[in-house]
């Protein structure tokens, strides 16, 4: 078993609508060393697997049909430590 | 002619569209989105609403539920599919139109009447209307930005697949798109609701002549 952490977020040329309310945000408290925010998310999940190149078999076939749309978003994940059973 | 009406959880202009098409003489019914044929049906309305809630995005759960298979099954037999607002987002989740809806450019929800334009009336859709036609449709949607690249662009102008425009822009629309056709011309997809635009005591009526010529539909699609 393994956990795997999945990072999606937009393509860089597609509006990020929350990252630009954020970035006016955070200047309006005076942080103009900040820009360029963008808005991601983060997908936790375990795998009841241990051979590696079945894990990226799995998770790059349903990140490509379902937890992401590639038309407008992208990924990388990272298959962390032994899940404590 | 008779059209499922498909009921996602969350979908929530479902019995608008089904009044839709009884009041311009068709027969409809609600399927669930666990049916797994629409056999007995001559075409699909996908309804809009926030199916699933919108979790993870818009459409995306609808584009893997049981019914998206027998949609796309519809969709290669010819029948006609009409996608309005939630229906328009899973139709580009499962990737039977081209692009993608992403949040308004002020993220902020829109819900109000809205002048478009029929650029192309030469879909089995749209034959009701005059080619250039200013219509009213009311729009209800955070996420209708249409969103596609250079290439996918030029190929739906190519193709005289971009069938609705807005007059004046609401959401930041890639070239003002507010509805688009299949290459085959028998998935319509478009973000602002015909199917509440059907009586003028409520404001427009505009939106009738769009399912009475799905009604047409064997006569029209050529």
């Amino acid at each position: 078993m393994k956990k795997v952490e999945l990072i999606v977020t937009l393509q860089p040329q597609v509006l990020d609508t929350q990252g630009e309310a954020l970035n006016r945000a955070v200047h309006e408290l005076g942080h103009d060393e900040i820009s360029n925010i963008r808005v991601g998310k983060v997908l936790y999940f375990d795998i009841d697997e241990t051979e590696e190149s079945r894990i990226d078999e799995i998770v790059k076939s349903l990140s490509d049909r379902l937890f992401t749309n590639t038309v407008i978003e992208t990924y990388e994940y990272t298959i962390l430590d032994e899940v404590s059973e | 002619m008779k059209f499922a009406v498909i009921q996602f959880p969350g979908s929530n202009c479902d019995r608008d569209l089904l009044n839709a098409a009884l009041k311009v003489g068709a027969e409809a019914e609600f399927v669930d989105y666990r049916t797994t044929s629409l056999e007995d049906f001559d075409g699909v309305l996908i309804p809009g609403g926030f199916s699933f809630g919108d979790y993870l995005r818009s459409g995306a759960m609808a584009g893997v539920a049981p019914v998206t298979k027998a949609i796309k099954e519809a969709a290669d037999a010819g029948k006609p599919v009409l996608g309005i607002c939630n229906g328009f987002q899973i139709l580009t989740e499962v990737g039977l139109l081209p692009g993608a809806l992403i949040f308004n450019d002020q993220h902020t929800f829109i819900s109000r009447d809205e002048s478009l334009k029929v650029v192309n009336n030469e879909t089995a859709f749209t034959r009701g209307y005059g080619q250039g036609e200013d219509v009213v449709y009311p729009v209800a949607h955070g996420e209708g930005h249409y969103y596609c690249d250079d290439e996918t662009y030029d190929r739906l102008a190519a193709n005289n697949q971009i069938v609705l425009t807005y007059n004046e822009n609401p959401n930041g629309s890639r070239n003002d798109i507010a509805g688009i056709v299949n290459e085959k011309g028998n998935v319509l997809g478009m973000m602002p609701h015909p199917e509440r635009a059907l009586e003028t005591l409520l404001g427009s009526d505009d939106g009738l002549k769009l399912f009475r010529e799905m009604t047409k539909w064997e006569a029209n699609h050529v």
